[in-house]
């Protein structure tokens, strides 16, 4: 019986620590660079943060970082009480168009012309520009362009039956990140 | 009869011709009228449709404007500023369209926030929760220990001493061997824990633990912390209750279910508090 309680109480322990994450942790994982953490934590702990601008910035630019762009939705209509918030809401509600804005195009053809959104350093819109303003070369089915910060290769890709746009960026050292959006 | 026939066929051909003549006429009218209709309408319409707000403010300023003796001349500037406004609107079309530049409408995204990333406050104690809470230093662990010691070592001297009285009479009984599992060490980890993050989860896991082990007076004071934290706990309630009466205060175990029970209406405390009662529970 005595073993069945411990047993129990471990269980019941490490199902609460698991549940329990607190937003001290999410503090720590942001500042140790841990976005994912950030952002995945973050989006079951959003409501008890909400309130407080600085926490919910932090969980949308974690959630950038990882390219988890369609999370941005929820800060967007959280922030907006101070000008910075105001100015980091345009900023992730720009690249939030932006995004579908380039998927329309790049899934269904669609075209646009004289495009006059604003622009920001995030790599979506950098390609964004690029592509808009028809600055890439073709190669198949791959756009490839290229600005003052490196090589981009964009293209689309079937997985699962769903398409994905990638995003090859090399840098000017020859670093190579890939992004991928649906 | 052939005649009569004759007749009646060239009185409907001259019936059909003069009604053609006549709904002819009548077509070739409207098409006129209405091709002269759409004309004026057309010509009607403001060419510039990106501006129909001038449009509109040329007839309201004519319509307006007060009739004077000055009249050609304040007609003379209205059309002036008008034409002003049109071609700086023109010209602001131009810049948007032409000279725009995404590179110049750059956002750059604030992170000041990061300077102020302070975890939110622990939720506030109440003094005597406070004191609850404080950690217990090494020192009087060490200090509860050693009574305990001593109470332990008194205990078995006595024991000892009856043991021996008995032994003399009787034979020695079998000793069971009781095997325990060591916690202590779980225990400490699961307390630092607790004391780096209080949640109710984690005190009431500590208070079963100390339960189970049978160190009700620990068990009690964990159930108590675990009540700081959250007052309507049920668990909490009933854990510290079970501790009381296991610690030989069941008067106090079963007012204290009895207040809980009236606050809530729970019918663990109720039941609880009846099993201490009636002897069920010891």
């Amino acid at each position: 019986m005595k073993r069945v309680v411990i047993g129990l109480s471990f269980v019941l322990f490490w199902a609460s620590s698991a549940w329990g994450v607190s937003v001290a942790e999410l503090i720590d994982a942001y500042k140790r660079g841990d976005y994912r953490y950030v952002c995945i934590k973050g989006t079951k702990l959003f409501g008890k943060f909400r309130s407080n601008e600085d926490l919910v910035t932090m969980y949308a630019f974690s959630c950038l970082n990882i390219d988890y762009i369609d999370r941005l939705s929820v800060p967007i209509l959280a922030l907006g009480k101070t000008p910075e918030s105001r100015r980091n809401r345009a900023y992730l509600s720009l690249i939030l168009a932006q995004k579908y804005i380039l998927l329309h195009s790049l899934l269904d053809g669609a075209k646009y012309e004289g495009l006059n959104l604003p622009t920001t350093d995030y790599i979506l819109s950098r390609v964004f520009n690029l592509y808009f303003q028809n600055r890439y070369k073709k190669e198949g089915d791959t756009y490839v362009m290229e600005d003052e910060q490196g090589t981009y290769r964009l293209y689309v890709k079937e997985r699962e039956g769903k398409k994905w746009v990638f995003i090859e960026a090399t840098d000017k050292n020859g670093k190579t990140t890939l992004h991928k959006y649906r | 009869m052939h005649e009569y026939e004759a007749l009646y066929q060239r009185y409907r051909r001259y019936r059909l011709k003069k009604a053609i003549r006549r709904w002819g006429a009548i077509a070739a009218v409207a098409i006129v009228g209405l091709g002269t209709a759409v004309y004026f309408y057309l010509s009607a319409l403001p060419k510039d449709l990106d501006a129909p707000t001038t449009k509109y403010s040329v007839t309201k300023s004519k319509i307006v404007a007060p009739k004077s003796a000055n009249e050609p001349k304040q007609e003379e500037e209205t059309n002036k500023s008008i034409r002003k406004k049109s071609t700086h609107a023109e010209v602001h079309k131009m810049q948007t369209y032409v000279k725009y530049d995404p590179k110049k409408n750059r956002i750059v995204p604030d992170f000041g926030f990061e300077k102020r990333l302070v975890p939110p406050p622990p939720k506030p104690l109440r003094l005597d929760d406070k004191e609850l809470m404080r950690q217990e230093t090494p020192e009087s662990a060490e200090a509860k220990a050693k009574q305990q010691q001593n109470k332990t070592s008194q205990q078995k001297a006595v024991a000892q001493n009856q043991s021996a009285s008995q032994a003399a009479t009787q034979e020695r009984p079998k000793r069971k061997l009781l095997i325990k599992a060591q916690q202590s060490d779980d225990l400490k980890a699961l307390e630092v824990k607790f004391y780096a993050d209080p949640t109710l989860g984690k005190a009431l896991v500590i208070a079963n633990m100390y339960y189970a082990k049978g160190d009700y007076e620990n068990a009690g004071k964990w159930a108590l912390r675990a009540n700081s934290i959250d007052k309507k706990n049920e668990e909490s309630w009933l854990l510290f209750a079970k501790s009381l009466a296991k610690r030989g205060e069941r008067q106090k175990a079963v007012s204290i279910l009895e207040i809980y029970a009236k606050q809530s209406g729970s019918k663990a405390a109720k039941e609880l508090a009846r099993k201490i009662r009636s002897g069920v529970f010891r």
